[in-house]
């Protein structure tokens, strides 16, 4: 243990780091303080808070701070002096790494948790009851900040135990950091506009961008929440360790007397040189491939002027931290490895491109096909996680999956750039292998594709079933009359039931029209109310999102949720139809009626005046109306009243019971015919 | 005991110790001297651990150095350049080596800066470069180390501060023992101090000797004769340099001081005078000796250090 550890030199570690430490406490305290009250004013209409939530300013100020920890601690090796002193400690190398490391870590986990527990303490005391902390994302939250504390230290670990200068250090911990992501970025994405059909799922993990944490955390504090999975975990886990088992390495290799040195030997220097002056290439590379891609114009001016910059970065490079101008010769012939990486970066994507564009399995080769995601507004918006692991293996999926694959490869080939509606990720099971493409198909394949998976029953229940309450969570979009808890729990929980009740064909018919609604809108077949249910849902990946407008589709729920909205604003109404009085704010609209011809009909909004002749005895006769039906259920399907008041915003919902309209019903009430389009019958003929 | 065997280092293209065979035996304190880039300070870091040879070997009592913590810790190495922690005082300061270094004592420690009469929470960024010198050296004899390193740690102390660290370094050598290498590159720093001696010059020990033996082995002869004479008369004697002006000769004879003047009186000269050279001088006609003049290793001589 002692060859890799000392208590004496780890407690030295954690008193050199103390001004640096309180420092980072405070900031982190006052980070959590400041978030608490900014998301208690801000926040208080959501309904939950990942832990992450609390404070997005913690693990980009982990990310800076976890960088200074090390550079401080490890700085005595970028003086000669300094460097005497520390290595002529009677402790062996690895020792001194690791126990100064540990004091690193030591402070880093320590800030975590107390502005962790502060954040929750803070969320407990600024936001409304109506927001709850999603405890369950709190310790996979908090272990990812550790871990990306861990990743940044270890890289800059890797940094100081190569080089010997503050400019060094600080250049080479930016390169480790963003280089790799940087370069696996542009490469993923040039790959991925030269060959559409690659998705994400087909690159190596190590390619996927959130994967890093740097650029996790910026990108989630640019574009909102994202889930993290034990998948991110684990790869900063084991990458933050090989960082740190590589840094330990260097460390004990490491001569005192590179103190001092941009780096320990020239072959180093010049690793570090060609990765600068490589990433400014990137940007020509990446364009040369955006030529061949769209055949547009080259640009040699934009070539020359990025190449420039190149050779600028990499002499500058050279002299920032050697000093010495009659190196700027010498690393002259070293240009030549630079061109060569850039056409090894352009090179490879091609022969990756070539290689990907000539495997086009026909039907009979694939054994199987699962759908990772449809982007279609044929299918609505459904979590992937259930569909992706069932395997379609009815020889028509397949055909139109390798149909479709082929005809993408052929415009990929030929640079066309015409894009169907629907797009479509699956995997394709071959012998022995599987690959992942994605591509666009057409309206009408759309159809017939979904056409065959329905045949599968395990896709026609998947697809039709929400989530259990277990998985999900239901909401509504919005709460004017003061629901309580309870009562919202009730109408979610109906609605789920009912929408699970379904038969599939009232299912498509629903899913295919039930977005939400800011008005009341009859749309295709169902009369939509002006309230959805927001289900938030959650696989290992990501967060779902999606709302269902109450509707004549759910009339279990509607009942529900039309009972209490009355319950809510009867007396008010009643009252108010009562005595319209001088200021005309009642207005009444109906739907679902029946013309003289027998046909449906709706009736546009009217407002009720007191000195409209009919309109008192109308007012009279729809309290009358409501009176009688009070204590009866309300049925969405039938013809109803939607009186609604506009100085209180309540509303009053009566059903007509004959369909006709009255003889009392002012002369303004106009009935209109509603809009009646079916959609998606197709698919299920 | 330090023993380095065919020591080398190099650094990129320059051979800083080339091959360096010596013992540095043990409750002896031993000057190395030499001018700068002679391979002094780089000697001292091999020996300290703080280096890693290229080549040959380097060991205490029969270990190498180089990470052996139990060695090491044994070893007060105090660089030509101090190092403290930024923002650190004494105090601080104590209590980083007293982590470091298990035989470290503050009871000692305390003793040494009341006896220097330095501040121990004066910041020591403070400090003037003497007074920084001086908490270095309290800092190292606080260690009770068995070996202590001192790479030009003189330099830049005043007189009386100098004799007092002297007299501490012997207090320690006489009390525990304790084998002290101190480099300079001025050998009257170093003729009180020392019991033995090497030069080092271009990453070569040129000499090794005992300072007391280097001081009466080799002795000047004043000789002159009425009669013509040559060097010949002197055959028989181990004559290392030999001069003459007129009828009086200078002789450099290395051997027995008495013999030589009983030898030489059967002669029957006019004159005859047996004077003890100074360290210089010693160096000098050595060096010659050797090959080498002694202008060149840019030593800083007796009469010039005074």
């Amino acid at each position: 243990m002692r060859r890799f550890f000392s208590s004496n030199l780890y407690l030295d570690g954690l008193r050199q780091l103390r001004v640096v430490g309180v420092t980072y406490l405070v900031i982190l305290m006052i980070s959590s303080i400041f978030f608490s009250v900014f998301a208690g004013i801000n926040y208080s209409s959501y309904y939950e808070f990942t832990m992450y939530q609390t404070n997005r300013f913690l693990p980009i100020i982990v990310i800076i701070f976890a960088a200074i920890f090390t550079i401080f601690i490890f700085s005595f090796m970028n003086k000669r002096n300094a460097s005497d002193v520390f290595f002529a400690l009677p402790a062996r190398r690895a020792a001194l790494f690791f126990s100064y490391f540990a004091a690193v870590l030591s402070w880093m986990i320590f800030g975590i948790i107390v502005s962790s527990l502060l954040s929750i303490l803070g969320f407990a005391v600024y936001m409304p009851d109506t927001v709850t902390l999603v405890v369950s994302t709190i310790p996979c939250t908090v272990l990812y900040y550790i871990l990306t504390g861990f990743f940044i230290s270890s890289i800059a670990a890797i940094a100081m135990s190569l080089t010997g200068t503050l400019f060094s250090n600080l250049a080479v911990f930016l390169l480790i950091a963003f280089a790799p992501r940087l370069f696996g970025l542009v490469f993923k994405y040039s790959l991925q506009d030269m060959l559409p059909i690659m998705p994400d799922e087909a690159l190596p993990y190590w390619l996927i961008e959130k994967n890093n944490p740097i650029f996790y955390f910026f990108g989630q504090l640019v574009s909102g929440l994202s889930q993290i999975t034990m998948y991110q975990i684990i790869y900063l886990l084991v990458l933050s360790t090989a960082y740190t088992a590589v840094a330990a390495v260097l460390f004990t290799c490491r001569k005192s007397e590179t103190a001092d040195k941009s780096a320990p030997n020239r072959l180093v220097q010049a690793v570090f040189r060609l990765t600068f002056s490589m990433l400014v290439c990137l940007i020509p590379c990446k364009n040369i491939l955006d030529s061949y891609r769209t055949s547009d114009h080259i640009h040699i001016f934009y070539y020359v002027v990025f190449y420039t910059i190149a050779l600028v970065v990499y002499f500058l490079y050279e002299l920032i931290t050697t000093h010495k101008v009659k190196n700027l010769l010498r690393i002259v012939p070293t240009l030549g490895v630079l061109v060569l990486m850039n056409l090894g970066f352009i090179g490879g994507i091609h022969i990756i491109r070539g290689i990907a564009l000539a495997d086009s399995p026909s039907a009979k080769d694939i054994a199987s096909v699962r759908i990772l995601d449809m982007y279609s507004s044929f299918f609505g918006y459904k979590s992937n996680n259930e569909i992706k692991n069932i395997r379609f293996d009815n020889m028509e999926v397949r055909e139109i999956i390798a149909a479709n694959l082929e005809e993408s490869i052929q415009k990929i080939k030929q640079n066309k750039h015409d894009y169907d509606d629907n797009l479509i990720k699956v995997l394709i099971d071959l012998k022995g292998r599987t690959m992942a493409r994605e591509f666009y198909i057409s309206n009408e394949e759309c159809e017939n594709l979904m056409f065959h998976l329905l045949k599968n029953p395990d896709f026609k229940n998947t697809y039709k079933t929400l989530h259990d309450t277990d998985s999900a969570n239901y909401y509504m979009s919005n709460n004017p009359y003061g629901f309580t808890e309870r009562e919202i729990a009730d109408i979610c929980d109906t609605f789920r039931r009912e929408v699970n009740d379904m038969e599939f064909d009232e299912w498509m018919k629903f899913i295919s029209t039930s977005s939400y609604h800011t008005d009341y809108v009859v749309y295709g077949e169902f009369l939509y109310l002006p309230q959805a249910i927001q289900i938030i849902s959650k696989n290992s990946e990501n967060w779902y999102f999606r709302e269902y407008s109450i509707s004549s589709a759910t009339p279990k729920t509607a009942n529900k949720y039309m009972k209490l909205v009355n319950r809510y604003s009867d007396k008010s109404i009643i009252s108010s139809l009562s005595n319209i009085g001088a200021q005309e704010h009642l207005s009444v609209r109906g739907y679902s009626f029946m013309d003289r011809n027998g046909k449906r009909v709706d009736c546009e909004s009217y407002v009720l005046s007191p000195s409209g002749q009919k309109d008192l005895e109308f007012s009279v006769y729809l309290a009358s109306l409501y009176n009688k039906q009070k204590n009866l259920d309300i049925d969405i399907t039938k013809p109803l009243w939607v009186v609604n008041d506009g100085q209180t915003g309540k509303t009053l919902y009566i059903n007509q019971p004959d369909g006709v309209l009255p003889d009392c019903a002012p002369e303004g009430i106009q009935p209109i015919a509603p809009n009646t389009i079916n959609i998606y019958t197709s698919i299920l003929n | 005991m330090i023993k380095a065997e065919k020591l080398t280092k190099r650094f990129d293209d320059i051979t800083a110790l080339d091959g360096i065979t010596c013992t540095i035996p043990k409750g002896c304190v031993y000057g190395m001297v030499g001018s700068n880039g002679a391979g002094k300070s780089t000697f001292l870091r091999l020996a300290a651990g703080v280096y890693k040879p290229d080549g040959g070997l380097v060991t205490v009592d029969g270990m190498p150095i180089y990470e052996n913590p139990e060695h090491k810790a044994r070893i007060a190495y105090i660089a030509d350049e101090t190092y403290f922690l930024p923002g650190a005082n004494l105090k601080k300061m104590a209590g980083f080596y007293a982590a470091g270094y298990p035989s470290f004592c503050m009871k000692r420690f305390t003793v040494l800066t009341d006896r220097f009469g330095l501040d121990i929470k004066k910041p020591l960024g403070s400090f003037s470069k003497g007074m920084r010198r001086q908490a270095a050296v309290i800092l190292a004899l606080s260690r009770r180390a068995d070996y202590y390193l001192f790479d030009e740690t003189f330099d830049g102390l005043d007189p009386i501060v100098r004799k007092l660290v002297r007299s501490l370094i012997c207090d320690e050598v006489i009390e525990n023992n304790s084998t002290v290498v101190v480099t300079s590159h001025s050998l009257r720093e170093l003729e009180d101090t020392c019991d033995q001696l090497a030069l080092l010059h271009r990453g070569g020990v040129v000499l090794e000797s005992d300072v007391g033996n280097l001081k009466t082995s080799l002795f000047k002869i004043q000789v002159a004769f009425p009669q013509e004479y040559d060097h010949s008369l002197f055959d028989g004697l181990e004559l290392v340099h030999f001069t003459k002006r007129g009828s009086v000769s200078n002789l450099i004879v290395r051997g027995d001081r008495k013999e030589t003047v009983e030898r030489l009186r059967v002669l029957q000269p006019t004159v005859l005078d047996a004077l003890p050279l100074t360290l210089e001088e010693v160096f000098t006609y050595e060096m010659e000796a050797l090959g080498y003049a002694f202008s060149e290793t840019g030593i800083q001589g007796t009469e010039q250090a005074i």
